[in-house]
């Protein structure tokens, strides 16, 4: 660094003398096109904050399709003519929040990952059936409305109640296309009792 | 002679800020090297994982946050450094006081970042994207940044000018804001006063306002004092100026939450960071505007001045790569590039195409003011702007390009992941080739810097010139 010790006054002037003056500002004016284009995007941001603000909820957080799918799009209303409305709604809510990542808010399923429940034999067939599936899992090779599935699901039971599952139980065999009859807490308690000591995922040959 | 004691009073400011800035900026170039070499290593396992695999210190975490930690805090903020305070005496008309203290600053400041770099690589880094310097560390660099600050700031206060130009706006407010952003983030996030939501607010918060309320003023106020310094006429307009800086306080504080579209975040905060985002068109377009009316006209002298040269380009891809962030942020664009290449090449137009390129202008304007030598090769800086200005067009276009594939096929719940990670490879190759065009960019510059330092370069008065001049005036290089 001994170069930078004593500044060459004469070598720093010839770089300064060939220097153009100190900037300054002109006058121009703002364009009006200019001032007419932010007049639109600012009118837009308000649109905009006014459309997304959410009210401000605290507890809505940003895009949150899964749930308000499954609670206000008209596909997955459930044919609550038979059933218990309040606990089909209770299990509309579980589905949206445990189920329909993968099994998805349509009841489509998902290709690759996990079949269809809307149409599914196994949903709208023996309501014991379904119960252990949800309670206990269901592993390997199955075929569901004429299509090979091979995945795992996993158990429910250790996680949720015999409501919940009720719950979920009813949503899933009245919703979409699916006509079948709401399964009730004693139902569910009554299969988990006689399987107590499963932990194994079913498969579908024992089912 | 009025104009030759207006060049004294220019050496005399020159001469006061003279070993603190070229310290600042040599360190800056260092790191520079140091950064290009991480990232190359970084860039290059995303398509060869087993390429430097076997050692702990070695693995893609800890050398993409070391690269990212080294050239924000070593490269970009000691050059920005090295700049304001290059800037702040010749706007203010006022010397540089406290420089031996700004010496010890940019010692210190070397010291820390390269204690911040060993100790990622060892495995103590924080984990919070650009916050990954462990707390004391991060406190240390808050001192030798309110130093930087409390000079410069010292210097305004004995301006020798009745009207504030448009750059010092700049200088002045990041000396105010960034260490209020540096110490709040970092006491906030380490320091244990917020948890959960509110830390990550705060992380994406701090981590666009380095961008926003840290390098592009500084690079604005650059772009603004050479540019009209080299073509020898006024900026186009002061109220587009006004527009611009006051436009980029108030909104672009928000913008940064727009990096939480879609996550656990209340849904109102996001689309205020949108709004913010989208507003930012606003002072980007009068600066843009500004830049091309005060060039028109002009545009020959891109020929021959290597500082326009550079600076211009940073000009343009500051408008292009701000107009880009502003439309990014909506959430419809964020459903398909958010967490993919897209965002990765967003992020380097921004911090090199924009900002590197401004900080290369600016040494190649400021180096023979204060080391009294002319750059010692036209060769050598054609290789640094070509190689740069290619490398980074290639790398922005790749992972663009490639971005959007990669969200495409994410979204696509047919498609397996893998199918995703392959169809990425040619694009992340390309940017590693990319990457080796901007090391051979840096390797140039360096060896241009080191000669200048070193008393090696030329000393004979007339500037290093990219082409002849086709007028007769002289200008500046």
């Amino acid at each position: 660094m001994s170069d930078l010790d004593e500044p060459d006054i004469a070598a720093l002037h010839k770089a300064v003398l060939r220097e153009q003056k100190e900037p300054i500002e002109g006058r121009e004016p703002v364009p009006i096109w200019m001032g007419a284009v932010f007049v639109v995007l600012i009118a837009w941001g308000g649109w905009y904050l006014g459309r997304y603000d959410a009210r401000f909820d605290t507890q809505r957080a940003d895009m949150q399709p899964l749930v308000t799918e499954v609670k206000s799009s008209p596909p997955s209303e459930p044919n609550t003519a038979r059933g218990d409305a309040a606990m089909v709604e209770r299990g509309a809510e579980l589905f949206g929040g445990r189920c329909a990542a993968c099994h998805q808010a349509t009841g489509k399923g998902l290709p690759g990952v996990a079949p269809p429940l809307d149409g599914s034999e196994w949903v709208t067939g023996d309501p014991e059936r379904t119960t252990r599936v949800v309670l206990h899992g269901l592993t390997g090779p199955i075929e569901v409305a004429g299509q090979p599935w091979n995945g795992a699901m996993p158990a429910w039971g250790a996680t949720m109640t015999d409501a919940e599952v009720a719950a979920v139980l009813s949503y899933i065999r009245t919703a979409w296309s699916n006509d079948a009859g709401t399964v009730s807490l004693e139902d569910v308690k009554q299969v988990r009792d006689a399987h107590a000591d499963r932990s194994a995922p079913w498969t579908a040959d024992e089912l | 002679m009025a104009e030759l004691e207006h060049a004294q009073l220019l050496a005399k400011l020159d001469g006061s800020c003279r070993r603190p800035v070229l310290l600042f900026l040599i360190s800056a170039v260092v790191w520079l090297l140091v950064g290009s070499t991480l990232a190359l290593i970084a860039s290059i396992k995303l398509h060869a994982p087993e390429f430097l695999a076997n050692d702990a210190w070695l693995t893609f975490g800890r050398m993409r946050t070391a690269h990212l930690n080294s050239v924000a805090y070593g490269w970009a903020a000691m050059a920005a450094v090295g700049v304001l305070l290059w800037l702040v005496p010749r706007l203010t008309r006022a010397p540089l006081r406290g420089t031996r203290l700004l010496e010890g600053a940019a010692w210190a400041w070397n010291g820390l970042v390269a204690a911040g770099v060993v100790a990622i690589l060892t495995g103590y880094s924080t984990s919070v994207e650009w916050l990954e310097f462990p707390l004391p560390i991060a406190m240390g660099l808050t001192v030798c940044f309110a130093v930087v600050a409390g000079a410069g700031l010292d210097a305004l206060h004995r301006r020798q000018v009745d009207h504030i130009y448009v750059s010092l706006w700049y200088l002045t407010a990041v000396m105010v804001w960034f260490p209020v952003l540096y110490l709040t983030a970092n006491i906030g996030i380490h320091g244990g006063l917020l948890s959960g939501v509110a830390q990550a607010m705060t992380n994406w918060w701090f981590a666009h306002n380095v961008l926003g309320l840290f390098v592009t003023p500084i690079a604005l106020a650059t772009l603004y004092y050479v540019l009209p310094k080299v073509i020898g006429r006024p900026i186009h307009s002061y109220y587009l100026s006004l527009v611009g800086f006051w436009a980029l306080a108030l909104f672009y504080n928000w913008a940064g939450l727009h990096h939480l579209v879609g996550g656990p975040v209340p849904m109102w905060a996001v689309t205020v960071g949108i709004v913010a985002s989208m507003m930012m068109l606003i002072p980007v377009t009068t600066v843009a505007f500004n830049q091309h009316m005060t060039m028109r006209g002009h545009f020959h002298l891109l020929r021959s001045s290597p500082s326009l040269r550079f600076v211009v380009f940073a000009g343009m891809s500051y408008a292009v790569v701000s107009a880009q962030g502003s439309f990014e942020a909506l959430r419809g664009m964020s459903e398909v590039v958010h967490f993919t290449q897209y965002t990765v090449g967003h992020a380097h137009l921004g911090m090199y195409g924009f900002f590197s390129m401004m900080m290369f202008g600016g040494y190649y304007f400021i180096l023979p003011r204060l080391t009294g030598r002319e750059w010692p090769s036209a060769t050598l800086i054609r290789v640094h702007f070509w190689c740069s200005a290619f490398g980074i067009a290639v790398y922005f276009l790749a992972l663009t390009a490639g971005g959007v594939q990669q969200g495409l096929l994410l979204l696509d719940p047919g498609v397996p992941f893998l199918d995703v990670v392959q169809a990425t490879l040619p694009w992340l190759q390309a940017r590693s080739w990319a990457g080796l065009a901007l090391t051979v960019a840096h390797i140039a510059f360096a060896i241009s810097v080191a000669q200048m330092v070193l008393g090696l370069a030329p000393a004979r008065g007339t500037p290093t010139l990219l082409a002849q001049r086709v007028t007769s005036q002289g200008g500046a290089a």
